[in-house]
Parts: structure tokens; sequence; C-alpha cells
């Protein structure tokens, strides 16, 4: 279908006078697995809330499939789950943190096997995690209980802030694969909020990035093809020793990605309508520290034509 | 003070050869207590969650008035629902006046703010998370409601055990509302004001472990429900 997952259009919301997001207009393709990135306080839970439906926002429109929702709308509510930052188990045993959504949705008593495999997912195993409580779980295993909790249901969108925040290599490459296993599956749509770009990178098809509540790399992607740089153009802040005949340009980061072909990251960029890319080992594009929208500028041999 | 060592002696005489008279005040006591439990609970369980999860305006004004009830005089309760159910009053035509159920409808009040005001301690006590999480699996309104006081429990329970203590031992309404009639409103309480007066110091204290003895059970019974909702 050719119609997005999600359409938004002027959303503006605030918590104190000044406005906390501020997206003129966000589309989300069904199947997409999109990563948001920014510093603490630039919008990205905000936002994931508002796309579960949890809360309203303050102006303008979320459309999902079409129509409008609110925090009314459970139907809508059921198709689109999020896992928290630091999510919260019931005062159950595992088992009955993963069946308690199937519940909800009246599925009657959740199968067994169901509920096995979706603590296999997260890594956990079935046998010896099933029959713990919920204060027997390290805090990385609390927060694969919850995302067993959530693939169980198999939504249509699975919404994630922060799955890996304070969680060790092993655990975030399992998180990682389980998430990935619901577009794979069942075809649902991701958002994943992360400070870890490199695991962002790894795991999702386009980073957008937000700071101050503003959508700094919105698809679609720059009009022009890429012109290829060096690492050696790229100033993190402004040259001033230039050498004859070149020209420095500001630009912007306009995204991050991972290319699954060859492994390695790439940073898109934006200077005076032009878009440029550098491709990078993943780790080198995590060691020079951009955040998507970052100002930054280019050094070129001269200045291009607009 | 050998009244002390005899009353107790006597608690079990009494309860070894099942003097009709302790166990039809006893029976009062726990017809009465049930009752108003029962309504207590039924009201002020949601009530209670209302006060504690909701955002409504004058919350913390009301709030404050259902921490004042707390300290609402037995016998203040026992005058009004009194001159509520007497002859004259409003609900006269009930005939409810020395009636164990009016005796309970006196309790229930007695309750209620108990019930309430911890009820709503334990939800804003509760994780601001559990409400989130609960939405994003999909919960209707209901269903958070139930999971959000199933998540108290512990603190329900505490509730309920504080209401139940107040009601099993107070006086006041049990006298006035009851009005201590032998083998009809006559509760534990009542008969312990009423050897006191005698001055049968050793049968009154040999009631008053009775009644102790009976709101052991009771937590013992809670035991069950205790287990599993803690560390």
């Amino acid at each position: 279908m050719s119609e997005p997952l999600y359409q938004v259009r002027g959303l503006v919301h605030h918590y104190g006078p000044l406005p906390a997001l501020d997206i003129p207009r966000l589309e989300i393709p069904r199947g997409a697995v999109i990563g948001l990135a920014g510093p603490n306080g630039s919008g990205k839970s905000t936002l994931l809330r508002i796309l579960a439906f949890l809360e309203a926002p303050s102006q303008g429109r979320v459309l999902f499939e079409g129509a409008p929702r609110g925090p009314e709308s459970p139907d809508a509510r059921q198709g689109i789950t999020l896992l928290l930052q630091e999510p919260y188990l019931l005062k159950r045993g595992v088992v009955a943190n993963l069946a308690y959504g199937l519940k909800l949705r009246g599925r009657g008593r959740a199968r067994q096997e169901q509920l096995d495999q979706a603590l296999e997912w997260v890594g956990l195993a079935p046998r010896e995690f099933g029959r713990r409580r919920w204060y027997e779980l390290s805090g990385g295993e609390a927060k694969r209980v919850a995302l067993a909790a959530r693939l169980v249901l198999k939504p249509r969108v699975l919404l994630l802030d922060e799955p890996t925040a304070g969680v060790d290599a092993p655990s975030a490459e399992l998180i990682r694969r389980a998430a990935l296993r619901a577009r794979e599956q069942w075809g649902a749509t991701l958002v994943v909020a992360s400070h870890d770009l490199t695991w962002l990178g790894r795991t999702v098809d386009q980073i957008w990035g937000l700071e101050y509540g503003h959508l700094a790399a919105a698809p679609p992607a720059p009009p022009t093809p890429a012109l290829a740089i060096t690492p050696q153009a790229l100033y993190l802040r402004q040259p001033t020793d230039l050498g004859p005949g070149r020209v420095s340009v500001p630009c912007r980061v306009a995204g991050l990605s991972w290319e699954p072909e060859d492994g390695r990251g790439r940073v898109d960029l934006l200077a005076e309508g032009r878009a440029y890319c550098l491709r990078l080992p993943l780790e080198e594009v995590r060691g020079l520290g951009l955040q998507p929208g970052q100002q930054a500028w280019l050094v070129l041999d001269e200045r291009p034509a607009a | 003070m050998n009244y002390i060592l005899e009353g107790l002696v006597q608690a079990f005489r009494l309860l070894a050869r099942g003097d009709p008279e302790t166990f039809s005040a006893l029976e009062a006591t726990v017809r009465s207590s049930s009752l108003a439990m029962l309504a207590s609970l039924v009201l002020g369980l949601p009530l209670g969650f209302v006060l504690g999860h909701g955002r409504f305006r004058g919350r913390r004004l009301l709030r404050t008035l259902v921490d004042t009830c707390l300290a609402l005089p037995t016998v203040l309760i026992g005058l009004v629902v009194y001159s509520f159910l007497s002859r004259r009053g409003p609900l006269g035509d009930w005939g409810m006046l020395f009636t164990l159920p009016g005796l309970a409808i006196g309790q229930a009040i007695l309750a209620l703010p108990v019930v309430m005001a911890l009820t709503a301690t334990a939800v804003e006590g509760l994780d601001r998370r559990l409400g989130l999480t609960l939405l994003t699996l999909g919960a209707s309104r209901r269903q958070l409601a139930l999971t959000t006081l199933w998540e108290a429990r512990q603190g329900l329970l505490a509730a309920a055990v504080n209401a139940y203590g107040r009601v099993v031992t107070e006086v006041g309404i049990a006298m006035m509302v009851g009005g201590n009639i032998k083998w009809h409103t006559r509760t534990v309480t009542t008969a312990i004001a009423l050897e006191t007066g005698k001055g049968e110091f050793a049968q009154g204290i040999a009631l008053g472990i009775i009644l102790l003895g009976l709101a052991l059970l009771v937590n013992l019974g809670l035991i069950r429900l205790r287990r599993g909702a803690t560390p």
C-alpha cells in the first residue's frame, strides 16, 4: 500500500511555554525501521509517546492509517506498543508479565509455546527465566523481558525508547535481533530512539536527528546525488588556516546510516543546497561523535556552483 | 490486679464451654463488621483509586477532607446515624435503628475514609511508569484501574486491615445505633462496656481477649494474600 502508516501534520507539543516538539510534516511508511537520534531533551521520547497515542499533541494531527487517533482509541493503541526507556515490570512472575498484554486483548490463556518463543527471541531460556519473579532479574534481563512482553503481542508498530541504555553489548545485539524480527516476521514498523549511533546505524534504515524538538534531517533524502568527500575535508570547528585556493563551507549533518553491503557507516551532509557523503568504518563514524543536525564545516577546493 | 490473669482463664473457659452469650456477641460483631467492611471496600477502593490516581480540580482539597475524616469520632457518627435512623429521622421508615444492618451503616461510615485515604496513598506511591506501561500494552481505562489496584494490593491490604481494626473495636456507634440489646445487637465491645459498668472486670477482659483473637484469625487469613506481593 502506498499510503504511509503515520502522517504527521503541523505537530506542536508544549510542556512549558517553549515547544518541546515542532514537526510541520512527517511521514512514516509501513515496514520502515526509523532511528531517532538527538541529545537529551530533544523530544525523542515525546515524539514516541505521541506516536504511541499516549499523549495528544498540543496542536496538529497525527494520522494512523489515514485516521486521527487519540489516547481514547484503544484499538489503535493495541496495534502500537512502546517500550519505555526504563521498562516497568508488573509485580508478577516473568510469564505473567508476558501474558498480560495478551490477556488484555481477550486472547484467553496465552499458549505456553508463544510465551516461550518470545523469551527465546530475546535470548532468555524459558526454563530458567519463565519461573522468575519480577525482582529476580538484572537490569538487562528486565529490559529484555519487557521487550518480549511486547513482541508476543505481534504489534504492527514497535516503538523503542533507548532500548540499549545501560545494557551490555551482547544484550544490545540480542535486542537488535529481536526487534528486527518484528519486521521480518510480521512486517512491523519500528521507530527506535537511541544515543548509541553505532548500534542504531546497524539496526535502522534511516536515522532522523532531533534537536530542540525539530527534525533536523527528515526524509526525503537530498535531491542531488551526493558527492563523496574524504574525512580530511570535514571539520567539526570552523577552520581558520585554509591554504590557498580553498574555501570553507558551513554544512549540517543530515543523517547517519549504515550501508549493509559493505558494513560501512555513511554520514550525509548538506551544504548550500548540495549533498555530500562520507563513507567510513562504523567505529570511525562513532569516533567523530556526530549528531544529526549538527553544524560542521567542509573545506573544498572551490566553491560549488549553486 | 488478679483480674487480668483471671480474665485470661475466663476467656478460654467461655470459649471452651461455648457460652451462648459470648458467642451471640461475637456473632453480632462478626456480622456487623463484615457488612460494614464489604460496603466500605466496595465504595472505598474505587473512590480511593480516583482520589489517588485522578487529576481533577479540587483533588487536594478532597484529599485533605478525607484525611480529616480519619479523625471522625465514633460517637459523632453514632449520633448522626442515630438521628437519621430514629423514628422521627429522615430514614426512620427503614426501621433500622437498633439492628445490625443499621449498626453496619455507621461502621461503614467510620471505615470509608480509612479505606479511601490508604488506597489513595497506596496508588499514589506506585511507580509513575506503571500507568504508561499498561497503556502501551493496550489497557482500557477499566483494565488500567483494575491492574493498578492489583499492583497496589499490599497497600490495599493495609487499608482493609486498618479499617477492620477500627470497625471491630469501636464502641460508640455500636452503643448508640445498635443499642446493646442482649441476644440481638450486643457486640463484644458493648458487652465489655457493660461488664465494666457492672464491675465484672475479669469477664470484660475475657471478652477483650476474645476480640483480639478474632483479629488474629482475620490477619492469619490474610497471610496468604500478603505472600507473593513483596520481594
